[in-house]
């Protein structure tokens, strides 16, 4: 952990990420999503998301979506309505899931994540996620997920 | 001695690979193994890319078809084996007699690895096995003390691989049916334990509780660590006193019986986690190909080190470690 | 394929409806009693309306009121009354210890009938060409390991409990297609807690603080075992030592018209502290009358199981 980078870098991405309208983020990761998930979408693997909602909510950034899908196509919306699961955590803990240096599970019997409402599916998001094959990814994602990892482990090495 | 490493998922499988595991095992996409789970496990084109990448890199893939096959499914086991077998693995995993006959059989020049699903504690029953399906190598159950274990491996007809790491059984694995008891899945029929489905969590003025099928399986205070809400793991009520009745949320650790199993003629160690991430796959991974290279060397002196221990029990159950039946507390 | 299923059903009927009608037996005693109280409850099962009894240690072996030999001493005592009796083996057996003893029984001089509820039974006792009974501890979920085990001499198989009517009636209508459903004997858990797994851990010791090699028998105050609840006083599990059990008690007296339908040729009875007797008779009622009238929900019973839902389940039969 490296808390003076820390206390600096937060606030200054938790403000930059409440500032962002939501119409752009919403526009980012409708475009990103399925780009990342291009195979899992057409393979049907992400069918456990049809019509039904997944919010993910970043707490101490204070910013959250609930992601669904209709008809193979990501929808974003706000993470003030109801959805099927809800998986809650830090900045940090999703940085460090997301880049894969640390295991979700781990994270979850820390109590570092929450996952309530439909359970599996959740799990089957986690399990989608954890399968997520990085090398395939396009070029510019490959690099963004590369620069998270960069940055979480500079943050937040433990 | 062998280590056998679990996969998940293609990403699983790399870091398995890369990370130095001698084998990977895997599941098919269904109710043939026994970490059916949402999500995880490998299609046609993703088990055909695993063992490309494993083949390639002369790291050996085990199928693990290891649950017990029921009438109305029996076809789906039969073709898992086919795939398998078609796929050009180098063993299956495999718990029921059915599955096993039909194998040997079919395809008697495929390796059959005895699942520990098939709840062999002892070399009489290892014995059947042999000698009615020829198998090559059995997984011994988690309930076997290392005196035990000796035992087994004294007389056993066939190679032995144990548990070395991983989410802990305090049952004898393939004869414990709490899961259907309590929700109507369980190992041996659906290969799932305490299934997802059957799991909510929620924060309550009380903690956060774990439920299956609605019973409440433990409660959580701030800052105490949860579990997956495992029927073997909950704190429940005997005699008015609140406590995990059955067993502590801790994980299994074996590395300081390296040296014993070994000499009791073990040939491969497990490492349990399908259902877990790359992250943690890698990271088991890596420790334990350090700690038996470690021993190869130091065949004499072996001590496991402080790092090597503080890394699993970072990505344990409960953050603790335990050696379960090899201990003397158990016995 | 369902045609052919039901036509089999119906000549399997035929065959036995009448002429094999289903017999009650009394399963080894799962709990550890005091060496009379055992003595009492064998002699109990003298008088009772009982076709089968089977004796002997199935949970753990430190249990020493009855040691091997006077089970089997028992047992062949009461062979004599003209009731089939059947020596019961340990389910878990890790240790030397526990292999000779189970040697010992599998060799009894007097021929009587083992079931073998490990697969290190099955072996030792396939090995010298012995018939055997499977107990429910094997796992036998499919007609072809059913005709494995039937290939290596054995006659008669309890059903896992964990199985329903539905995998019951296909493993039956499968054995009959491969053509050897009239060479084995089938019977199924009808009444009692509920043995659902096996550990190294002994659950008794572990509530009085004991370690499992310095128990102090603590079984032995619990005549049925002790009840383990929820933290929110859910009646949930039964700890049996090594075993951990129902907390409910399962209950298919309603179903024995179904199974004696279906085949099924035994239905067994494992034995509580107090009352077996009285269970035995409504069982006998019931066969004898063809109906039952017994109500499942006024009693607090499970039977999830036998309808292929969670085994703590209560479901309300409509056909009965």
């Amino acid at each position: 952990m490296n808390p003076l980078i820390q206390k600096f870098i937060e606030p200054v991405v938790s403000r930059s990420a409440q500032a962002c309208p939501f119409l752009i983020q919403k526009i980012a990761l409708e475009k990103m999503l399925p780009q990342v998930f291009a195979a899992e979408i057409e393979e049907g693997d992400l069918d456990c998301l049809e019509g039904r909602y997944l919010k993910v909510l970043v707490k101490d950034l204070n910013i959250g979506w609930s992601i669904t899908l209709r008809n193979s196509l990501v929808e974003v919306e706000r993470a003030d309505g109801d959805a099927d699961v809800t998986i809650s955590g830090d900045a940090r803990e999703f940085a460090l899931l997301v880049s894969r240096q640390e295991d979700p599970d781990t994270l979850f019997f820390q109590r570092r994540l929450t996952i309530e409402g439909d359970t599996e599916l959740g799990l089957e998001v986690k399990n989608i996620l954890d399968a997520l094959d990085h090398e395939n990814l396009p070029f510019p994602l490959k690099q963004l997920l590369e620069s998270v990892s960069q940055v979480s482990r500079f943050i937040y090495a433990t | 001695m062998e280590l056998v490493c679990p996969a998940g998922s293609l990403p699983a499988l790399r870091v398995a690979v890369d990370s130095g595991a001698d084998a990977v095992y895997m599941g098919f996409k269904d109710d043939t193994n026994a970490r059916h789970f949402a999500g995880l496990n490998f299609n046609d084109r993703k088990a055909r890319q695993a063992l490309d990448y494993a083949i390639d890199r002369k790291v050996k893939v085990f199928v693990a078809i290891n649950t017990y096959a029921q009438p109305k499914g029996w076809k789906r086991w039969q073709e898992a084996v086919d795939r398998a077998y078609d796929l050009g693995v180098n063993a299956l995993i495999v718990a029921d007699m059915g599955v096993l006959e039909y194998t040997c059989n079919k395809y008697p020049d495929l390796a059959l690895h005895l699942s520990v699903q098939g709840s062999a504690t002892n070399h009489e029953a290892l014995k059947f096995y042999h000698q009615n399906f020829g198998i090559r190598r059995a997984v011994l159950p988690r309930v076997l003390s290392l005196a035990q274990v000796k035992l087994a491996a004294e007389k056993s007809p066939v190679d032995l691989e144990v548990f070395g790491f991983g989410s802990l059984c305090i049952m004898a694995e393939g004869r414990c049916y709490l899961s259907s008891y309590v929700t109507d899945e369980s190992p041996n029929t659906c290969g799932a334990c305490s299934p997802a489905k059957a799991v909510r969590w929620e924060e309550t003025d009380l903690g956060r509780e774990s439920r299956l099928n609605d019973v409440l399986i433990d409660r959580y205070q701030e800052g105490e660590n949860a579990g997956y809400p495992t029927l073997c793991k909950g704190r429940f009520k005997v005699d008015d006193h609140v406590y995990n009745a059955l067993e502590e949320p801790t994980s299994l650790n074996t590395i300081r019986l390296i040296p014993e199993l070994s000499a009791a003629g073990i040939k491969a160690i497990k490492l349990e986690g399908r259902q877990r991430s790359p992250a943690y796959v890698e990271q088991i991974v890596r420790v334990w190909r350090e700690a038996l290279d470690t021993y190869a060397v130091e065949r004499d002196n072996f001590t496991p080190r402080g790092e090597w221990l503080d890394s699993l029990s970072k990505v344990s159950e409960g953050t603790q470690t335990t050696l379960g039946a090899y201990s003397r507390p158990w016995q | 394929m369902a045609i052919e299923h039901l036509g089999y059903l119906v000549e399997q009927l035929n065959k036995f409806g009448d002429s094999k009608p289903v017999k009650i037996s009394v399963g080894p005693i799962l709990y550890y009693w005091p060496k009379q109280q055992v003595l009492d409850f064998y002699q109990q099962m003298l008088e009772a309306p009982v076709d089968i009894i089977y004796l002997g240690e199935a949970v753990c072996s430190k249990r020493h009121e009855l040691r091997t030999d006077e089970w089997i001493e028992l047992a062949a005592e009461l062979n004599k009354s003209g009731k089939q009796v059947v020596l019961s083996t340990l389910a878990l057996i890790e240790a030397r210890s526990e292999l000779s003893g189970l040697q010992k029984v599998c060799d009894n001089n007097d021929g009587l009938l083992v079931e073998a509820n490990d697969m290190a039974a099955v072996q030792m006792l396939s090995e010298q060409k012995l018939p055997f009974v499977c107990g429910h501890s094997i796992n036998i979920y499919n007609a072809h390991t059913l005709r494995i085990l039937q290939q290596q001499g054995m006659q008669r198989w309890v059903m896992p409990v964990e199985l329903n009517r539905e995998t019951l009636g296909n493993i039956l209508s499968d054995a009959g297609e491969m053509g050897f459903a009239d060479q084995i004997e089938t019977e199924v858990f009808s009444y009692g807690k509920l043995p659902l797994a096996y550990s190294a851990r002994c659950f008794t010791a572990r509530m009085r603080n004991l370690p499992k090699d310095d128990c102090r028998y603590s079984c032995i105050d619990y005549p049925d075992g002790v009840a383990m609840q929820t933290q929110e006083d859910e009646k949930l599990f039964t700890l049996n030592g090594i075993q951990t059990m129902s907390g409910s008690c399962y209950d298919l007296i309603p179903q024995v018209p179904e199974m004696v339908d279906m085949g099924v040729n035994v239905v067994r009875v494992s034995p509580q502290s107090d009352g077996t007797e009285k269970i035995i008779e409504q069982f006998r009622e019931v066969i004898d009358s063809g109906k039952s009238e017994t109500s499942l929900i006024a009693r607090q019973h499970c039977n999830g199981y036998w309808f292929g839902q969670s085994g703590m389940d209560q479901v309300l039969d409509t056909a009965v």
